[in-house]
């Protein structure tokens, strides 16, 4: 068979979106906005596959009925990994529907955990997910009660130095995960930073980064996942799965602390996930969160007022050090940043 | 002459069973500029490793400014036959890539002059220089048409349906140029792999050009460009006959050969021997039957 | 012997039929690991592991680990894929040692 594998414009051509969706649709699945290169398989004239990806994670995967059989998705597969490659990333993601689990397997990939039977997620690497979790045990530190956090900070606030400075003083030692992908207006290496300084009083505190193994709700791909159904749930339970069965383990946690948000639909099922697949092994502890001024303080506020250039209120919602960064001149690009934007 | 894409390892491996007379190993045009090294590679690997029996080895290198420097290298050390150009224009053209081969030779003590070379012509200057370029080295054993650029550059498109007259030119100035040298002429590629008719049809048009052979895209078109220029049964026999013929009267210590009252002379004994070669080559024919 | 330093990953070869892919990265001071995935791991796994650590010792690669998985190749896809991976892991494409590669690959 004569393929050819050509890059679809689905973001700045029409027809190629039409014939993009046309096919996802046939194939059971959806489009997803969040891609950044996406090809087609060729057979002649013909669209029979087609494969995305948004950073180093594949997407929005279709053959169509009559290709299935190895060929067209190692050729796609390939060439995917090959521009992953290219853009510098060293190693690859897919979430998928378990029925697709063996193609992938059979293409090297190794799967980290699974959600029953409505998603898998797997990797491909050299140092993968294995070393992730050695380096992990390496920082292990002796404890009797030993707990974990994990949060995005986008910036730290006041809200999470509280629930920092909770978790540290009802524990022994507390690990802090921060999320590592670059999705948020406070770039990776600056929320971290700003993570550290604001507990650097608090002696039993760890910080460690999520590499790529816990992505926020704007990452997870969901394409193949009933239309609306639980994808929160689903999204939460494999976060879930992998700090229960993974990362706890390798540190000795015990408890997880997170931040209640009864405003926040997709918060409490998120939270409600991980109860469930906590269970009896891991506790979780929901925190109330802290107030200002009769609010709730949040991240999402701070940056609201970021917008409105309400600074002396600002003072009021984060630390001192996250207020110093603030007002720096790289807080203040920041802060040009998110009054540019509509949302 | 079957085109292979160097950077498919299945097609390296099966290569010659297909039964084409020579594999052109294609590090150009269909290889992305991300994959050039590393199907030079493979290639590289492959011929110095794989029999290919019989089948010529041939491979089309990236112009000297896009790593064919070394494609040459790679291939001249890997035990290449013949080093195709492409996109030839000139006589300067060869000779420079000339300079490269016997660079390469020299380095790894291969002999001197021992990869030949092919020319494809795939544009306007090219064709008007064929000449030229057909007489420009003595390792120059064929020159080829490219017509998918040539057309390209020539402003109009391939119309293999209305007889691809916007190619008759070119065709016609290539062979000329290839018989006037004494070198071979190979005609481009038919794209359609589907059409077996006009593919067919094609290739007779070629055959009566004086054409030596055909570029192939895809195994399936092998079979019908071989037996376009298989002779035919009567062919060869009228071949064999002439070949009794001039045994006959060498046994005699006669000087004029004659057969069925015609005079032998030497176009008609170079025909038969040709024929004869083409069929053997065909395998539809082994000396002493 | 030619001498390969890893400085960054990288990644030859596909997942097709009749290929090998290899994916190398460093892995300072451990030596070679190799983590294969082939479908002919009983028949052949040893010989591929044999041509990969063949190869890497001739192109004088001390430390990588290598992530690969076999779809049938040859021995000599496995080396070619293998020369290909060093070469762009060591940044070395643009500056290719023929006689290099000449003195050990016979």
């Amino acid at each position: 068979m004569d393929f050819s594998i050509v890059r679809l414009w689905v973001k700045r051509s029409k027809k190629d979106r039409e014939e993009w969706e046309n096919l996802l649709h046939r194939s059971g699945i959806r489009s997803e906005e969040l891609v950044e290169y996406t090809v087609g398989v060729y057979d002649g004239e013909k669209l029979v596959a087609t494969g995305s990806r948004y950073k180093n994670v594949l997407k929005c995967l279709a053959v169509s009925r009559e290709y299935t059989g190895g060929e067209v998705i190692s050729a796609l597969v390939s060439h995917l990994m090959a521009d992953v490659f290219d853009e510098g990333y060293a190693s690859i993601y897919v979430y998928t529907k378990p029925e697709s689990v063996l193609s992938f397997l059979y293409l090297g990939f190794k799967e980290i955990e699974r959600v029953e039977d409505k998603l898998v997620f797997l990797e491909k690497a050299a140092h993968g997910f294995d070393d992730f979790l050695e380096n992990l045990r390496k920082k292990k530190v002796d404890g009797e009660r030993i707990a974990g956090i994990v949060m995005n900070a986008n910036p730290f606030t006041k809200g999470h130095q509280y629930l920092i400075e909770k978790a540290a003083k009802e524990n022994d030692v507390l690990h802090v995960f921060v999320l590592s992908e670059e999705m948020s207006v406070f770039p990776t290496r600056v929320r971290i930073e700003l993570v550290r300084k604001g507990t650097a009083h608090l002696n039993n505190v760890h910080i460690h980064e999520t590499g790529d193994y816990m992505v926020s709700s704007k990452t997870f791909p969901s394409y193949f996942l009933k239309e609306d159904s639980e994808v929160t749930e689903i999204q939460a339970s494999l976060d879930a799965r992998i700090f229960k069965e993974h990362i706890a383990p390798a540190l000795g946690i015990v408890k997880r602390y997170v931040g209640e948000e009864p405003l926040s639909f997709a918060t409490n099922i998120y939270n409600g996930a991980l109860k469930k697949v906590f269970g009896d092994s891991l506790s979780l502890v929901i925190i109330p969160r802290k107030e200002a001024d009769g609010k709730v303080i949040s991240a999402s506020r701070v940056r609201a007022y970021m917008k409105e250039d309400r600074v002396k209120e600002l003072e009021n919602l984060v630390p001192e050090t996250t207020f110093e960064y603030l007002l720096s001149p790289e807080g203040i690009e920041i802060k040009k940043q998110i009054q540019k934007r509509s949302d | 002459m079957m085109f292979v894409p160097a950077s498919n390892a299945g097609m390296l491996r099966d290569a010659y069973i297909y039964g084409a007379d020579s594999i052109m190993f294609d590090l150009e045009d269909s290889i992305s500029l991300k994959e050039k090294d590393t199907s030079r590679f493979l290639v590289y690997q492959a011929v110095k490793t794989i029999d290919y029996g019989n089948t010529e080895t041939v491979v089309r290198i990236n112009g000297l400014d896009m790593g064919g420097v070394d494609d040459v290298h790679a291939m001249v050390r890997a035990g290449i036959q013949v080093i195709r150009l492409p996109k030839t224009e000139t006589a300067q053209d060869v000779l420079d890539t000339e300079a490269v081969i016997e660079e390469a030779e020299r380095q790894c003590g291969r002999e001197i002059g021992s990869t030949k070379m092919m020319a494809a012509i795939e544009g306007p200057v090219g064709v008007l220089n064929a000449l030229s370029i057909a007489k420009s080295s003595k390792r120059l054993i064929g020159i080829a048409l490219g017509a998918e650029d040539y057309v390209t550059s020539m402003k109009t498109k391939r119309y293999p349906e209305r007889n691809s007259d916007e190619i008759f030119f070119a065709r016609s100035m290539i062979v000329h140029a290839a018989r006037a040298v004494g070198i071979a002429a190979l005609d481009t590629v038919f794209s359609d792999v589907n059409d077996s008719d006009t593919l067919r049809k094609e290739t007779e048009f070629i055959r009566q050009l004086g054409f030596d052979g055909k570029s192939v895209i895809n195994p399936r078109q092998i079979p019908i460009v071989n037996s376009v220029f298989t002779p035919t049964e009567k062919e060869i026999k009228n071949a064999i006959d002439i070949m009794h013929a001039i045994e006959d009267a060498e046994a005699k210590g006669s000087g004029v050969i004659a057969l069925n009252g015609k005079m032998i002379d030497k176009p008609i004994v170079e025909r038969a021997l040709r024929t004869l070669a083409l069929a053997e080559a065909a395998g539809v024919y082994k000396k002493g039957e | 012997m030619q001498k390969f330093n890893i400085e960054k990953q990288a990644i030859a070869g596909t997942l097709e039929s009749s290929d090998l892919q290899i994916i190398i990265d460093k892995n300072d001071g451990k030596g070679i690991e190799i983590e294969l995935k082939s479908s002919v791991e009983n028949q052949y796994g040893r010989r591929i592991r044999e041509v990969l650590r063949s190869t890497l010792a001739n192109l004088g690669v001390d430390d990588a680990k290598l992530t690969v998985v076999d779809k049938g190749a040859l021995d000599c896809t496995i080396i070619a894929r293998t020369i290909a991976v060093v070469h762009r892991a060591a940044d070395a494409t643009k500056k290719i040692d023929w006689e290099g590669l000449e003195s050990w690959n016979v």
